[in-house]
């Protein structure tokens, strides 16, 4: 491949391995049940559920990064998640799931962030981390990809070599690397900004770039964010460490029991669905009360994206920045983001079916398409179409009295007042 | 079993001004839809006859805020007469045959009342220029004017403030209660050689009192004379020269002050008082205020620390609903924008009161209006589902008023202003109980909304003192209650709450918005006149100002004295400081205006209420404080403001619905051409444009040209 599609090809992957991670640390964080008997364990969940969510927001604003690089060197965005062929499956985590956290699956997400042996060493953790990898052989017989190696080569892509740029000339021994003419810092203006995304929250990582010293930097604080530093003679290591989704996973993967002690986890099933179809026995179909719950979760998740992949094609306007849907492509995105929650609670307060004592779950399941049409006015009808469909099931699901009428119809209004901002934008 | 106490409730009502003879009649606020606007929905109203005669309607149709003739139904609130009988702790309505028990009798009960408008006095310090109408004791049912009068006013000249009734108990109505009724909204003016057409009435004499001429400098000096000005200051209707606001002279005929009662029980007479405040009409009356006189007076009552408990997660819901009320009428857009160019907000102010860097508060497109909405009706959806309160980190702590970063601005509540003139907090005591919800539903699990958590109209048993705070007598409307007054008094519209901080302290007299000692009543505390109180009991009473400079450098800020340290508003930094220490002494650390001198001295902290009530102690606010450093006339304020933070009452962007490129298109609330052809375009606050109302529009004939906001629509243009 030529060094630039690789690069597309990794910042591909490595989308999808942010998306897959985030929407697996929100379920993790959602299981938690914070009504535990004493106050120290309501303390402990407490805790660990703000850190995974927080570390769950910080993944989305990675995804936002990768895909302002992808926008920098005028790649395809990305918004699926574990899209086959994976090209390189040395470079994936581990099989996507959803599941309750246990310490299994801590320590899944604690090798997934793992920095390099060498900084393990220089931290003193190889010997912890060789007895949690010996624990998921022999546990779930997994082998966990640190993250960081894709990260690692995706770096690689954006170094410049010493002397050539562009194309790898045959017989001269340098790495390939994206162009500089490849780099398009006019791009900028189609990038997601923090300041637009985070509200001025520093933990919230949104990196944009104009050229290969920005995009470098842009992908390495990723990385760091992630997995901690990225070499042994890091002179912030223990910092970057302890600030690291690696950090804080360890942190809670030490004070997390053991399932025989006692449970900060709902007995929410692993990898609810609801498609019928699935005949995977590792998926749980969902029937009864929580179905039409977890379809309006897919919807919403579905909205979530498209409204996200629509941001990246509304430029930011540098005059009248008000007057720009951009605005509220946001406001929504933030808007669905919490309806996931409030549908995650609601889900995993009931049971996955009628005769079964685990809980549902939202199902995060993947649409026929995340594809936005090509014309403007089509990619606002795509929105109304969703919110058509949202309105139309939460009617079906109306029933007076019911626990959550005031939600669903706040809902509904809320989506009847953003269809009709929609409705004007598509006849503009 | 003796009758032992006597309580008018509510403790604390609001009157609003209206120049119709018929009160606006009783309604209720439904909450069809979480997220939509609040529904006016008719109640049983009482009308009060002459005679005094009760009798009860009920409107088939909607409330009307207008009489037939377009004139605007004041807000005439109720206050009702309790008792309390030996062996009991119940509050039981004061009746004829209660009395009859008791060997007493319907003239055994007197009312009477004292109200003052002081806002001339507090600029000029004359005891000669306060405004002041005093009625009673009386039995009687008829209508008792409250003429107020004031030494320097041309002889035999008065301002109508209202008048109050005692209403003639009957069998369905057995009940005591007195009517207040505000005065009609009139600006009154001074005697010039050429008559002033846009006063009603000339009452002031220039001649005894020097009120038309009065002037404030645009800079004024750091000393005495000139931290004692109100805060904003120059806010009297005047014209300016040579860097001077000069007044014209004008008196409006708002008020404050107290409705009493006494009960003459032969052996002995027993008292109560209650107050009232008479400001202008909500002109969206389907919308609360985010931060109102009810929230500070919960925070005296019990303190900055909210316990978790269910009823916190709808009081989370609450707050975040009256934020939502208000951004929908604000123009967030044109309010995020920096520069300092008149009309826009807080990012301004940054700029004019301490040289921040002139730039948006937000990034622009998140911060229009339409998208603002969006995320706030969003947060409100999700608190509906009984979600985890999780946005309580992104609210603004109270010490935290003076950073000025772009972090620190984007706090919620966001683009609006504080008592101490910098970016809005919530009170202590609100950010508790949003925490406290968030622990409620760790601990107990989610619970979605419940019908039976909604508050109840008029009915609610007195029993506690949070109940009796939130009292409404029968047949008052929910705009009379507290929790419609703002209390981010910048000055404010209702009254200026920060007049009640004012005698806080035994023996000194504060500035109602800033820590400076205007008096000492005291004399063994007359060195403390004129310095600053820099610390009470421990607490810091100023806060940084931090933030980037012109150039960027984020480092300490500096106001327009030079100090890089701001006055917290008092509500917020007083609070453990009520809650802990009333009655008792407390050492507080003063510092004088050139820096050279500091003295500490021990202070008794006044109890704020009466003893066992929610009542504002007597002592604490004389009548007429309350208001008296608002607007002079209040008119003035709805002009003046360039903030427009008081969107709930004082509307700024009406008529709001999306425009073809995704924004919001609306009008100004201020724009005279609004109809429904009008083309959706908001023209920017500028006092020099025609298409604008002007200060003396409002002055000359507010009740026409102000137009309540219903669902977010207008209402139809005056014909």
């Amino acid at each position: 491949m030529a060094p630039r599609e690789r690069a597309i090809s990794l910042l591909h992957l490595g989308s999808e391995v942010e998306h897959a991670l985030m929407v697996e640390y929100l379920y993790a964080a959602y299981s938690l049940n914070e009504c535990q008997e004493t106050e120290h364990r309501r303390s402990l969940v407490k805790r660990w559920r703000a850190m995974i969510l927080e570390i769950a927001r910080e993944e989305m604003g990675h995804l936002a990064s990768v895909q302002n690089m992808l926008t920098l060197i005028g790649g395809p965005l990305c918004f699926e998640r574990e899209d086959y062929p994976i090209i390189d499956p040395n470079l994936w985590p581990f099989p996507f799931e959803l599941e309750p956290l246990t310490k299994d699956s801590l320590a899944k997400y604690v090798l997934t962030e793992a920095p390099s042996d060498e900084v393990l060493a220089k931290l003193h953790l190889t010997d912890e981390i060789d007895q949690i990898k010996r624990r998921l052989k022999r546990d779930e017989a997994l082998t966990v990809n640190r993250v960081g190696a894709l990260y690692g080569d995706i770096l690689e892509l954006f170094t410049a070599g010493p002397m050539i740029q562009g194309p790898i000339v045959r017989g001269v021994d340098v790495h390939p690397f994206v162009a500089t003419v490849d780099i398009q810092a006019d791009s900028l203006p189609f990038q997601v900004d923090p300041s637009a995304w985070g509200l001025g929250y520093k933990e919230i990582l949104i990196e944009v770039a104009s050229d290969r010293t920005s995009a470098w930097d842009a992908l390495s604080k990723v990385s760091i964010q992630g997995e901690g530093p990225l070499t042994a003679d890091d002179k912030h290591l223990p910092a970057e460490f302890a600030r690291s989704h690696f950090g804080r996973f360890l942190a809670i993967y030490r004070e997390f029991p053991e399932q025989s002690d006692w449970s900060p986890a709902r007995r929410v099933a692993t990898n609810p669905s609801t498609d019928p179809h699935v005949s995977n026995k590792l998926h749980r179909l969902i029937v009864g009360q929580a179905a039409p719950w977890a379809a309006l979760a897919n919807l919403r998740y579905r909205m979530l994206l498209l409204y996200l992949q629509h941001s990246f094609y509304v430029e930011a306007p540098s005059l009248h920045p008000t007057r720009s849907p951009r605005g509220a492509l946001v406001s929504w995105i933030f808007g669905e983001m919490y309806n996931i929650r409030s549908l995650s609670e609601i889900l995993m307060g009931m049971p996955l079916r009628p005769d079964s004592s685990l809980m549902a779950g939202p199902p995060f399941e993947q649409p026929y398409t995340l594809e936005l049409p090509p014309r403007s006015a089509n990619r606002w009808r795509a929105h109304r179409d969703l919110l058509m469909a949202s309105i139309e099931l939460i009617d079906k699901m109306l029933t007076p009295g019911q626990a959550q009428e005031r939600y669903l119809r706040a809902l509904r209004s809320a989506d009847k007042t953003a269809l009709d901002q929609i409705e004007v934008l598509i006849g503009a | 079993m003796a009758i032992k106490e006597i309580r008018i409730l509510p403790p604390l009502a609001v009157a609003r001004l209206g120049s119709s003879p018929e009160p606006l009649e009783n309604y209720n606020l439904e909450i069809p839809d979480a997220v939509g606007p609040r529904a006016i929905v008719p109640a049983e109203s009482l009308r009060l006859d002459s005679e005094g005669n009760l009798r009860v309607t009920r409107s088939t149709g909607p409330v009307k805020f207008r009489d037939d003739k377009h004139l605007i139904k004041p807000v005439a609130p109720f206050f009702e007469l309790f008792a309390q009988v030996e062996g009991s702790e119940a509050w039981v309505p004061v009746t004829d045959e209660l009395l009859r028990q008791h060997g007493l009798s319907i003239a055994s009960v007197k009312w009477s009342a004292h109200v003052g408008n002081i806002k001339i006095h507090r600029r000029t310090g004359d005891e000669n220029d306060k405004i002041e109408a005093k009625v009673g004791p009386f039995s009687d049912h008829g209508v008792h004017p409250l003429h107020g009068a004031c030494h320097n006013f041309l002889a035999g000249e008065t301002v109508p403030l209202g008048h109050v009734q005692f209403a003639r108990p009957n069998s369905q109505y057995p009940g005591f209660r007195l009517r207040f009724t505000p005065a009609h909204g009139k600006v009154y003016g001074t005697k010039t050689d050429v008559p002033d057409p846009n006063v009603v009435k000339v009452v002031y004499d220039p001649n005894k009192g020097h009120w038309r001429g009065y002037r404030e400098p645009d800079s004024p000096n750091n000393d005495y004379n000139g931290r004692k000005l109100t805060n904003p200051a120059e806010i009297f209707a005047g014209h300016d020269k040579d860097d001077y606001h000069i007044s014209y002279g004008y008196v409006d005929d708002e008020c404050d002050g107290v409705i009493e009662v006494q009960l003459d029980m032969g052996a002995k007479t027993i008292h109560s008082f209650a107050r009232v405040a008479a400001g202008p009409p909500t002109f969206a009356p389907d919308s609360k205020p985010v931060r109102t006189v009810a929230d500070e007076l919960e925070q005296v009552l019990h303190g900055p620390d909210a316990e978790a408990s269910h009823a916190e997660i709808e009081a989370a819901r609450e707050i975040v609903r009256r934020a939502l009320e208000t951004v929908r009428l604000m123009n967030t857009g044109v309010l995020n924008k920096g520069g300092t160019t008149r009309g826009v907000g807080m990012a301004r102010m940054d700029i004019l009161d301490v040289k921040r860097q002139s730039e948006p508060i937000f990034d622009p497109m998140v911060a229009e209006s339409l998208a603002i909405r969006a995320r706030h009706e969003r947060v409100l959806l999700a608190l509906e589902s009984g979600s985890l309160v999780w946005f309580a980190r992104a609210l603004r702590e109270h010490d935290k008023i003076g950073d000025l970063t772009d972090e620190g601005r984007r706090k919620m509540p966001g683009m609006m202003r504080n008592a101490d003139g910098r970016h809005l907090a919530l009170t202590r005591r609100q950010v508790s109980m949003i925490r406290a919800a968030s622990d409620y539903i760790l601990k107990h699990g989610n619970r979605p909304h419940d019908p039976a958590d909604d508050q109840t109209a008029a009915g609610v048993r007195p029993l506690n003192l949070s109940a009796q705070l939130a009292y409404r007598a029968q047949g008052n409307p929910p705009n009379s209650l507290p929790d419609t007054a703002i209390s981010n008094s910048y000055p404010g519209l209702e009254m200026d709450f920060r007049n009640v901080w004012r005698r806080v302290l035994k023996g000194i007299v504060l500035h109602e918005s800033l820590n400076f000692v205007l008096d000492a009543e005291d004399p063994q505390y007359s060195q403390l006149k004129g310095m600053f109180m820099l610390e009470i009991a421990g607490v810091a009473l100023t806060a940084p100002i931090t933030g980037p400079d012109a150039n960027g450098v984020v480092g300490p800020l500096k106001d327009s004295f030079g100090n890089d340290r701001m006055a917290l508003e008092w509500s917020n930094a007083l609070a453990e400081v009520l809650h802990k220490h009333q009655g008792e002494e407390v050492a507080c650390a003063f510092q004088s205006i050139d820096g050279k001198q500091q003295v500490t001295a021990s202070l008794t902290v006044n109890h704020f209420f009466e003893p066992n009530s929610a009542l504002i102690a007597k002592d604490l606010v004389e009548p007429g404080a309350l208001t008296q450093s608002l607007c002079a006339p209040w008119q003035n304020d709805y002009r003046e403001c360039a903030c427009f933070y008081w969107a709930a009452n004082r509307p700024d962007y009406v008529n709001v619905e999306p425009g073809a490129n995704g924004a919001s298109v609306g009008n100004n609330w201020m724009q005279k051409d609004r109809t429904a052809s009008t083309p959706r375009f908001y023209i920017s606050d500028d006092w020099q444009d025609e298409r604008l109302y002007s200060h003396l529009d409002l002055v000359t004939n507010w009740e026409q040209v102000l137009r309540f906001i219903i669902a977010n629509q207008d209402e139809p243009p005056p014909t």
